[in-house]
C-alpha cells in the first residue's frame, strides 16, 4: 500500500513536471517598462527602452545567446576574411517582413545604405562607419568590406545596427515609419497610444518554427518605479522590468511572484570633466575616489541588486578581470592628496543627478562620504534630457550618470576614453590610451585584449575621466504564470519563447 | 530606472534643429502666438505628439476625477454645513469647525498618500493607484477613483461646508425668513424650503471659484495615483522642458477657468431670478 | 501700535482658545527652526550604513530614512525651511504687491484698469500650484527659486486687497482732509491708509504663510523645490512614499508635520481675523 501511494505520488509529480514542460500557444503579456519608448524606428532609435519592443518587432542579423556568444539570426553563416576587412554573410531564405516583403541580401544593403545616409543622420551611422563597400553577391549572399580591421562589428550587428527593417514600408511611410515600424520579429505591431501602451500581435509568418507562443504582447510605460511595482503586484501586469533594488524582498516574499536577476552589462558612476576647474588636478579627482566607500553605497541602496564597480567591464563579461582590486575608501589619503595638491581644507563642485529615487539615494551618499574629507558636492537635479544636454556640450563639472552597456567592451570604452570618441564627455585625452583602444579593435585574441585593457586602466586609475561606482544588476519580475523567461545581461526582453498559462 | 545614456551627440543636435530649439527662445514663443492664432498648439517636443490633441484626450479623465470629487464635497459640505449652522454655537458647531479647518490644512497629497497606506497597504481593499477608462471597465475605474476622488473632495468640502454655514445663518436671519417663521411654518421645512436654496448661491460660488484649486489639486493627486490627466500631463511637460505642450495646457487650464466662472455667473440668474445678466439693476 | 492696544488686542485674543493653540505651535515651531543645530539629537545628514530604515525605537525616535539618517532630526530641520518659505514668499508678495495695491487703489485710471488689474485677473485664474511649477520651470528647481515663484504668486491677492481697502479708506473725511491740507500722496499712503489698513493685510499675511508651506511641500514633493540633501518636509514625503510599506515613519511623519504647521497658521489666522476684522468673519 505504502509503496502504491509512494507510485502515486511519484507519477503524478512526473506528469506535473512533464505538464510543465510542454508550451501552450496562446494568450497574452502585459509587460511594464521603464518609460515610454520614444521612438520605434531601430535605427533612428537613443534610448535604452526602445530596444526592449524592438526585440519583439525585430530581428538582428547575428544573435546572442544567453551567455552572450554570438549565434545565427538572420545570417545563417558567415565569414570573416582578410584580417578582418571582409564579411562574408549568408543569410536565411525563409524570412518575410510583416508586410509580405522578402527578405534578402538587396534588404540588408538597402538597411546599411539607410543607416550610412548623412541625410538621415542615424545613430547607428558611428557603429557602421568604417564599412567601405556593400555587394550583393546573390540573392542571398553579401559582402561587406570594412576600411579597416573592426573586432566588435559582428557585436554590434547583434544590436540595432543590425536590425532589419521592411525597405517597402520605409519608402511607403517614409519619416513616419516610427509610427508604423515592419520588421522580421516574431510580433507585429498593431498600434500604439503615446504614454499608453504599445500593442503587438503575433507574426503567423514567424520563420522559427512554431514560435511564437503568445497571441498578444502589450507595453506599458510606468516611469515611476513605485507605481511599477504596484501594478504588478497587485494589478494587471504580468512582467515588469527595471524592479527598484528596494521593492526585491517584497517580491521574493510574494509566492506567486518571480524574480530573475542577471549581472548585467552597464556601470554606474561619476563623469568627471577634466576641462573644468577643480579636475584639471588628477590629485583632486583621486582624493574623490578614495572618500567613496563603494561596499557602504551598493550595501545601502543596492543591497543584492548591484556589484561595486571598479572598471568599465562588470562581473559576468569577458573583459572582467578577476584579479583587479576595488577602490577601498580611504578618508586619510584623500585628504593627504588634497593637502599635496594645496588644497588642504579641500575643495567644491556641483554634481547634475538625474531625478530619479535611486540615483538621489546615490549622490546624497556621495555628498556625504566626500564632505568627510573637505569636498563639498552640490547636487544639482536635473531631468533627464537636459542632464545629457549639458553632458554633451561639456557644460557641467560633474555628473552622476552611468551606460547600459554594449555587449563588446569596444561599446563601454572606446567611445568614452578616446579622445576622438563621439562621447568623450569628460574631455579626455591620453595618446596611449587612444592607441590601446584602436589597438584592440584591431586584435580578436581574447587574452591579448585583456591584456590592452588592463593597460588602459592604469592610466584610467590615475587620471579618472571616470569614477565607476557600482555594476547594476538587469532585474525582471514576473507572474507565475509566465513561463520560460531566460534572462541575458544585456537585460534585454526575449518573447518569442515566453509562453503563459490561464492566470484567472 | 537605470539612466544609461543613449543619445549621440550628432542625432541630438538633429533633433533640436529639426524642432527649431536652436532659435532663440524670444523667436520661438513668437513662433508659437503666430501658431496659436492661426489655431495650432504645435507639437510636444518630446515626441512630436499633437499638442491639442493629446490635451484634449486628457480632459475627459480630470473632468471624471473633478465631477466625482465635486460630488464628494458636496455630499459631505451641504449637510454639514447645514448642521453647523442650525446648531450654532452647539459642540456640533464647534468641532465642524475644527474639521473644517483640518481639512483646509491637509495637503492634498497628504490626504492622498493616507489613503493609500489605510485603503491599499494596510487594509489591502483598494488598488493603490493606476487608471482604467469607464469605457473600458466601470467598476474598475470607479475603484481606482475613490481614493483620489476622495483626496481632493475631502479638502473641498471643508471650504464649501464653511461657506455653507455662514451663508445659511446669513439668510436665517433675514426678515422673510423671520416673518415666516413667526407665521408658525415648521422650522425644517422653512431651512429646507426657502433658507437653503438661498443659501446655495454663495455655496455655488465657491464650488465654481474651487475648481482652480482643484485643478492645482489634480497636478499633485493625479502624480500620486498615476492617472493619466491634465495635471499629470502639466507636471512631465514641466519636466521634459516639453515648453509647446506647457504652454499649450496652461492656455487651455485658463480658457477652461474663465468658462467655469461663466457658468458660475450663468446659474445665479437661475437660483436667484432677481439677477439678470447683462441687467440694468447692478 | 501703544502698550494699551497691545494689552486690549491680547485680552480678546486669548479667548480664542484655538488661535491660542495655533500661536503656541508656531512659537514651538520657530524655537525649533531658531536653535535645531542645539536640539537634533543627531546629525540631520549623516547616513548610517548599518541601521537603515529601522523603526521608531530607543534609540532614534521616529526611526531612520532609507540612507539611516534620522527621521526626528530631520524634521526639525525641515521646519526651517518650511517656516523660511512661508514667511519668505510672504514678505516678497507684500513687498511687490502692497505698494502697487496702495498706488492703483489710490490713483485708479487706466493703468490700473487695464493692465494691473488684468494681469492679477489672468495670475489668479490659474491654480497656484500650476503656475508656481510653472515658474519654478523656468527659473530652475531649488528652494530660493520656489519662494521667489510663491511670492509672485502671492502678490495679486495683496494687489487685490490692498487696492480695495484704499478705495474704500480714501473717501473717508480725515484723508480728505489730510489731503486738502496740502500733504503729499506719497505721506498720505503710507503715514494714514497704510496703518489702517494694517489689519487685514495682516490676517491674510498669516493665512498666505499656511498656503506657502503647502505650495513649498508640493513643489519638493514633486522635485522641483528644495534639494538634497536638505531636509523639507516636501521631499522627505515624497521619499518615503516609495517606503509606505518597509517603512512608513517616513512619509508618517513628514505628512504630520505638515498637517499640524499649516493647522496652526490656518487657527491662528482665524483668530486674527476675529480679533482685529470682525466684519470680515
Amino acid at each position: 500500500m505504502k509503496k502504491l501511494v509512494l507510485m502515486l505520488v511519484l507519477l503524478l509529480t512526473f506528469s506535473l513536471a512533464v505538464g510543465a514542460v510542454a508550451p501552450q500557444t496562446g494568450g497574452e503579456l502585459s509587460v511594464g517598462l521603464d518609460a515610454d519608448p520614444p521612438m520605434l524606428d531601430p535605427h533612428m532609435s537613443t534610448a535604452r527602452v526602445d530596444r526592449q519592443v524592438f526585440m519583439s518587432l525585430y530581428d538582428t542579423l547575428v544573435e546572442l545567446d544567453s551567455n552572450l556568444n554570438i549565434v545565427p539570426g538572420l545570417v545563417k553563416n558567415w565569414q570573416v576574411k582578410n584580417d578582418g576587412e571582409e564579411y562574408v554573410f549568408e543569410l536565411r531564405e525563409d524570412v518575410l517582413f510583416h508586410d509580405g516583403t522578402k527578405f534578402n541580401a538587396e534588404a540588408v544593403k538597402f538597411n546599411f545604405e539607410r543607416m550610412l545616409d548623412p541625410e538621415f543622420a542615424s545613430p547607428r551611422k558611428s557603429d557602421l562607419d568604417l564599412i567601405k563597400e556593400i555587394e550583393v553577391l546573390d540573392e542571398y549572399w553579401i559582402r561587406i568590406i570594412l576600411s579597416e580591421p573592426y573586432v566588435p562589428f559582428l557585436a554590434t550587428l547583434a544590436d540595432r545596427a543590425g536590425m532589419m527593417v521592411s525597405p517597402t514600408a520605409v519608402e511607403k511611410y517614409g519619416a513616419d515609419f516610427a509610427n508604423q515600424p515592419v520588421g522580421t520579429g516574431p510580433f507585429k505591431f498593431v498600434e500604439r497610444e503615446i504614454q499608453d501602451h504599445i500593442t503587438l500581435k503575433k507574426n503567423e509568418n514567424y520563420w522559427q518554427e512554431g514560435l511564437p507562443y503568445l497571441d498578444k504582447v502589450v507595453y506599458r510605460p510606468f516611469p515611476d518605479g513605485n507605481v511599477r511595482v504596484i501594478n504588478f503586484a497587485s494589478g494587471d501586469l504580468d512582467f515588469i522590468d527595471e524592479l527598484p533594488p528596494k521593492d526585491v524582498e517584497k517580491i521574493k516574499n510574494q509566492a506567486d511572484l518571480n524574480l530573475n536577476m542577471a549581472s548585467g552589462l552597464g556601470y554606474q558612476g561619476i563623469w568627471i570633466n577634466k576641462a573644468k576647474a577643480p579636475f584639471a588636478n588628477d590629485k583632486l579627482t583621486q582624493a574623490l575616489n578614495l572618500a567613496l566607500n563603494r561596499e557602504a553605497i551598493v550595501n545601502v541602496v543596492f543591497g543584492e541588486t548591484a556589484y561595486v564597480a571598479n572598471s568599465p567591464f562588470p562581473p559576468g563579461t569577458v573583459m572582467h578581470d578577476e584579479n583587479r582590486e576595488s577602490v577601498k575608501a580611504d578618508p586619510a589619503k584623500a585628504k593627504e592628496l588634497l593637502k599635496s595638491a594645496g588644497q588642504a581644507s579641500g575643495y567644491e563642485f556641483n554634481l547634475m543627478v538625474a531625478p530619479d529615487p535611486t540615483a538621489k539615494q546615490t549622490a546624497q551618499l556621495i555628498q556625504s562620504m566626500a564632505s568627510q574629507v573637505g569636498i563639498k558636492i552640490n547636487i544639482e537635479l536635473l531631468e533627464f534630457g537636459t542632464l545629457v544636454d549639458r553632458l554633451m556640450s561639456k557644460n557641467y563639472q560633474a555628473a552622476l550618470l552611468g551606460w547600459s552597456g554594449r555587449v563588446d567592451a569596444d561599446g563601454n570604452t572606446f567611445r568614452f576614453f578616446h579622445s576622438e570618441g563621439s562621447m568623450n564627455q569628460s574631455s579626455y585625452t591620453n595618446p596611449e590610451v587612444d592607441q590601446i583602444l584602436e589597438q584592440t579593435r584591431k586584435v580578436a585574441d581574447t587574452a591579448e585584449r585583456k591584456a590592452l585593457y588592463k593597460q588602459m586602466m592604469t592610466h584610467l586609475d590615475q587620471e579618472l575621466p571616470y569614477i565607476f561606482v557600482y555594476h547594476p544588476k538587469e532585474i525582471k519580475a514576473y507572474k507565475d504564470h509566465v513561463h520560460d523567461f531566460v534572462a541575458y545581461p544585456d537585460g534585454l526582453i526575449r518573447l518569442e519563447k515566453v509562453w503563459v498559462t490561464d492566470s484567472e | 530606472m537605470i539612466l544609461g545614456q543613449e543619445a549621440s551627440p550628432e542625432a541630438l543636435h538633429n533633433l533640436r534643429h529639426k524642432l527649431g530649439l536652436d532659435k532663440p527662445l524670444s523667436v520661438q514663443y513668437f513662433d508659437w502666438i503666430n501658431d496659436v492664432i492661426r489655431g495650432d498648439l504645435g507639437n510636444s517636443v518630446r515626441d512630436n505628439r499633437s499638442v491639442a490633441q493629446t490635451i484634449f484626450k486628457k480632459i475627459p479623465i480630470t473632468l471624471e476625477l473633478a465631477f466625482l470629487g465635486i460630488i464628494i464635497s458636496i455630499i459631505i459640505a451641504i449637510p454639514a454645513g447645514i448642521i453647523a449652522a442650525v446648531k450654532k454655537g452647539t459642540w456640533f458647531d464647534y468641532s465642524g469647525t475644527l474639521i473644517a479647518l483640518g481639512g483646509v490644512s491637509m495637503p492634498s497629497f497628504w490626504v492622498g498618500i493616507m489613503l493609500v497606506y489605510l485603503f491599499a497597504v494596510k487594509l489591502d481593499i483598494l488598488p493603490p493607484s493606476g487608471y482604467v477608462s469607464p469605457g473600458e471597465d466601470l467598476s474598475e475605474n470607479l475603484k481606482l477613483m475613490i481614493m483620489p476622488s476622495l483626496s481632493l473632495g475631502i479638502r473641498m468640502a471643508a471650504v464649501t461646508m464653511r461657506m455653507m454655514r455662514s451663508s445659511l445663518l446669513e439668510v436665517l436671519q433675514k426678515d422673510y425668513i423671520r416673518t415666516a417663521e413667526a407665521k408658525g411654518l415648521p422650522r425644517l421645512t422653512l431651512i429646507i424650503k426657502h433658507a437653503v436654496r438661498n443659501s446655495l448661491i454663495s455655496v455655488v460660488t465657491v464650488v465654481g471659484l474651487q475648481i482652480t484649486a482643484f485643478l492645482g489639486g489634480a497636478v499633485i493627486t493625479e502624480t500620486i495615483f498615476a492617472i493619466p490627466g491634465f495635471g499629470r500631463l502639466i507636471v512631465q511637460s514641466i519636466f521634459n522642458r516639453d515648453f509647446p505642450m506647457l504652454q499649450g495646457s496652461i492656455l487651455i487650464m485658463s480658457a477652461m477657468v474663465i468658462f467655469v466662472n461663466i457658468l458660475v455667473d450663468l446659474s445665479y440668474s437661475y437660483l436667484d431670478p432677481r439677477i439678470k445678466i447683462g441687467g440694468g439693476n447692478v | 501700535m501703544t502698550k494699551a492696544e497691545i494689552l486690549r488686542f491680547w485680552k480678546k485674543f486669548r479667548k480664542n482658545k484655538l488661535a491660542v493653540i495655533g500661536a503656541a505651535i508656531i512659537l514651538i515651531e520657530v524655537v525649533l527652526a531658531l536653535f535645531a543645530p542645539f536640539l537634533v539629537p543627531f546629525d540631520p545628514f549623516q547616513p548610517d550604513y548599518v541601521d537603515y530604515l529601522k523603526g521608531p525605537g530607543n534609540k532614534h525616535l521616529l526611526g531612520t530614512d532609507s540612507l539611516g539618517r534620522d527621521v526626528f532630526s530631520r524634521l526639525i530641520y525641515g521646519t526651517r525651511v518650511s517656516l523660511s518659505a512661508g514667511l519668505i514668499s510672504v514678505i516678497i508678495a507684500l513687498v511687490i504687491g502692497v505698494p502697487i495695491g496702495l498706488i492703483t487703489g489710490y490713483y485708479q485710471g487706466f493703468l490700473d484698469e487695464f493692465i494691473i488689474m488684468r494681469i492679477t485677473d489672468a495670475m489668479m485664474s490659474l491654480p497656484s500650484l500650476v503656475l508656481a511649477l510653472a515658474m519654478s520651470a523656468l527659473l530652475g528647481a531649488g528652494l530660493k527659486n520656489a519662494m521667489i515663484a510663491i511670492g509672485i504668486i502671492f502678490t495679486p491677492r495683496y494687489i487685490r486687497l490692498v487696492r480695495g481697502e484704499v478705495m474704500k479708506i480714501k473717501e473717508v473725511q480725515f484723508i480728505e482732509a489730510a489731503s486738502s491740507l496740502g500733504m503729499s500722496d506719497l505721506r498720505i499712503l503710507f503715514k494714514h491708509i497704510l496703518p489702517n489698513i494694517l489689519s487685514p493685510i495682516m490676517v491674510q499675511a498669516t493665512l498666505s504663510i499656511a498656503t506657502g508651506i503647502i505650495v513649498e511641500a508640493s513643489l519638493s514633493y514633486l522635485g522641483m523645490g528644495t534639494q538634497p540633501p536638505t531636509p523639507s518636509w516636501g521631499t522627505m514625503l515624497s521619499s518615503g512614499q516609495g517606503y509606505l510599506e518597509q517603512a512608513p515613519w517616513i512619509a508618517l511623519g513628514a505628512g504630520t508635520a505638515i498637517f499640524i504647521s499649516v493647522l496652526a497658521f490656518n487657527i491662528f489666522g482665524d483668530g486674527l481675523r476675529d480679533v482685529l476684522d470682525p466684519k470680515l468673519k
